[in-house]
């Protein structure tokens, strides 16, 4: 099982959240819209810089900078 | 009378604020982003010869972390007395919502859930079923589609029948590990006797040690140390806990998770939808609008659009305007004549106080009264937060937060618009960057001021003149972004906050109401504001074009004295004067250097090519032009802007700032040219 951070996910790409590294107030920011282990996060808008980029999470679209989605790890769906 | 006291929360974005307006009718402006709302708003409604008390609080994702919106919330719900809340979720976002509906559940006994937006929902293929959220809950639910005013009356009526009792409102409690839960039911009836408030969130909180909301408690109630029996309880909680495996640490994780998982499967039972068909619209239209090749070109051209719009929309209302303030002058000149007025008042009521009166009104309102619905149209379809999705990675390098794009845009219509629009921007440090900043970027009544100058002296093709005004945007948001890097290496030093920036879904905005309420909530505040200074402004004018020393006026004495300093940074006497004159309003500097120049009273400009000779023949160069255009974009911000400014920051340090970084960069760059423009010519 390989764990891969949001960060490096592509434009149409899902997985599943298996850890928050997340520290500090966005930890719980984070968990309280929803990025909890066990959600399915689908990566669904990049901008047109390529940072930040935007993820679906429980029927949202939350976007999320490098830094910040680099702290949550996911793996691939099976 | 008033039979009982409701506070109405939920997360940013879900209509609050248009629940709020549709049952109080009280007029609030709503906007579809984050954190509109900050501070109170208060209101009534009646229904069955009962009253009833609204609150609207601000719209939070949560009640723990520390942004000013949310613990205004927190606090309200945790330490107020109030009967009952009404938590306003969004349909096509159910479960999201729910997260919060669940925690002020947890807080307040009488709780009702209002979705809303079912219409949305509905169009997009969503269904709700509220019978079953209201027994999964055990909570009154409601559906709603405020904008439409459909389900008001049974809102209306829930809540009076939750405040007579006359239904259940028992939250079907979530489940935490066994641990936590014997922990917190030692912790409860101790909370409520010693502080008087209760609730399991609240509990929750204090047992994971939120440092937020237990300096929020030991404020108010004084330590927990000095507090023997609270100690004692805390120490037992804690001991149950450590005995059953579970760390301080973890009880927050836990409690999240547990909330969350609740709100997963109370929608499993009342949500039906394919998330796919839902966001299908939304995809699309973001394709194009946050694209990697069109997001940006796409979101220039809109702007540019809006500009052209306002701009050329504005001409010709204004000179009506200005026509009719002079035809209503010279009826209020014969009417003080008939009662007899000694001349030098009357020159000063209507060639001062009256003509800039006018001169303010015939020139702000009309684009005003064009841009603000225009921005407000793009504020509710939900595009603004894709501008700063968009542009976030420039403001990141700059050491700001990417909604500061959003306060540039509204600075462009008005300086003090922008600035109190940062109060969406999370971070206390990057939200002083965005209102320093603020005033670079040319509002309205600069705009046609740069226009006028850049057909008089440079090119009288539209199209070389919009390239040329292009630049001259596109050199203030360099700047922008510059001096935001060099505030945040400096006087705000600090990095980057990381920022959850929420996408919202598009929605069609009601066009009727968009016009009202942007010219009642903005157009008529600003202006209302921008007479107030233009009268004291008129009477100093005034004085200081007919006021004669050595048979020259005023002004030109002042102009003499100044221009030796001017002279530096490629401007003279007459021009600084227009700008140190129009402190009250940007739009009457040109007229006041024309003034100058001609040594008349203040009148309306000539046609352009009389202008110019005017201003050529008092030695007025391209070099002139150029640096008068610079000025214009860096220097203070006008007094309604300062203001406001105040108003937003409660300090003198960052008002003088705001001031003074862009006088010292407009000086600068405007020396720069001087210099080579001296080398080279």
């Amino acid at each position: 099982m390989r764990l891969i951070p949001l960060c490096d996910m592509k434009k149409g790409e899902e997985a599943v959240i298996k850890k928050l590294e997340t520290k500090g107030d966005l930890r719980q920011r984070l968990m309280d819209i929803g990025f909890v282990e066990g959600t399915k996060v689908k990566c669904v808008r990049i901008s047109p810089l390529g940072d930040p980029k935007a993820y679906l999470v429980r029927g949202a679209v939350i976007a999320l900078r490098k830094e910040d989605a680099a702290t949550v790890l996911g793996v691939e769906e099976l | 009378m008033i039979i009982g006291k409701i506070a109405l929360a939920g997360n940013p974005n879900v209509g609050k604020s248009t629940v709020f307006n549709a049952l109080t009718g009280m007029k609030q402006h709503t906007g579809n982003w984050s954190g509109k709302t900050v501070g109170i708003a208060e209101g009534t409604f009646r229904r069955r010869g009962k009253e009833i008390k609204l609150i609207d609080l601000p719209g939070t994702y949560s009640l723990t972390t520390d942004s000013a919106e949310e613990e205004v919330t927190r606090d309200f719900l945790c330490f107020e007395k109030f009967d009952g809340a009404v938590v306003v979720c969004d349909a096509c976002c159910l479960e999201r919502n729910l997260i919060f509906a669940i925690q002020v559940a947890q807080l307040v006994p009488k709780t009702i859930l209002c979705v809303n937006m079912m219409d949305d929902a509905r169009r997009k293929g969503i269904e709700i079923d509220i019978e079953a959220l209201s027994r999964e809950t055990g909570l009154p639910a409601v559906g709603i589609s405020a904008a439409n005013y459909e389900g008001l009356d049974a809102l209306e009526e829930m809540i009076i029948d939750m405040l007579e009792e006359k239904m259940s409102t028992e939250f079907i409690p979530v489940r935490y590990p066994r641990a936590i839960e014997a922990a917190a039911k030692e912790l409860l009836p101790v909370m409520k006797e010693q502080y008087g408030f209760g609730g399991i969130y609240p509990a929750l909180r204090l047992l994971e040690n939120e440092h937020g909301f237990v300096s929020a408690v030991e404020n108010r109630f004084g330590k927990f140390g000095a507090n023997e029996k609270m100690s004692t309880t805390l120490e037992k909680a804690e001991r149950i806990m450590t005995e059953n495996g579970i760390k301080e640490k973890m009880v927050g994780d836990k409690i999240a998770a547990c909330s969350v998982l609740r709100a997963e499967e109370i929608c499993l039972s009342t949500v039906k939808m394919s998330t796919e068909k839902a966001l299908s619209r939304d995809k699309k239209i973001d394709s194009v609008l946050t694209g990697k090749w069109l997001g940006i070109p796409v979101m220039l051209l809109l702007f540019g659009f809006v500009f052209w719009l306002t701009v050329s929309g504005a001409n010709y209302p204004s000179a009506m305007l200005s026509e009719a303030s002079e035809v209503i002058g010279g009826w209020l000149e014969k009417g003080l004549s008939a009662i007899v007025c000694p001349p030098v008042l009357k020159e000063l009521l209507i060639d001062g106080i009256w003509k800039v009166l006018g001169w303010v009104v015939a020139v702000m309102l009309p684009p005003m009264a064009i841009f603000f619905p225009l921005f407000t149209i793009l504020e509710d379809t939900g595009y603004l937060p894709r501008v700063a999705f968009n542009l976030d990675k420039g403001f990141k390098s700059a050491g700001a937060c990417g909604k500061q794009a959003l306060t540039m845009c509204m600075g462009l219509g008005c300086g003090a618009v922008g600035v109190t629009g940062a109060r969406i921007i999370d971070s206390p440090r990057e939200r002083l960057i965005a209102i320093i900043t603020n005033s670079f970027i040319p509002c309205n009544g600069r705009l046609p001021a740069i226009i006028a100058l850049i057909t008089m002296f440079f090119t009288d093709s539209s199209v070389l003149g919009a390239a040329m005004l292009t630049g001259v945007i596109a050199l203030s948001v360099l700047m922008t972004l510059g001096v935001s890097k060099l505030l945040s290496k400096t006087v705000l030093k600090g990095v980057p906050a990381s920022f959850t920036l929420e996408l919202p879904p598009y929605r069609m905005p009601k066009i009727g109401r968009v016009v009202v309420r942007s010219v009642f909530d903005r157009t008529l505040k600003i202006l209302g504001r921008a007479v107030l200074v233009a009268v004291p402004a008129g009477v100093v004018i005034w004085l200081c074009s007919n006021f004669l020393i050595e048979g020259e006026t005023l002004l030109q004495k002042a102009a003499g004295f100044l221009d030796p300093f001017a002279g530096f940074f490629g401007l003279d006497g007459n021009v600084l004067c227009g700008f140190i004159l129009s402190i009250p309003a940007n739009e009457i500097a040109l007229p006041i250097m024309a003034m100058g120049y001609s040594g008349g009273e203040l009148a309306q400009l000539g046609s352009m090519a009389e202008t110019a000779a005017l201003f050529a023949a008092n030695g007025f160069t391209a070099v002139t032009a150029l640096c008068t255009i610079v000025f214009f974009l860096f220097h203070w911000p006008c007094a309604t802007t300062v203001i406001t400014i105040w108003k937003e920051t409660k300090s003198i340090k960052w008002v003088f700032l705001s001031a003074a970084v862009p006088l010292l960069t407009g000086l600068g760059l405007c020396f720069g040219i001087n210099i080579v423009s001296k080398l080279f010519f």
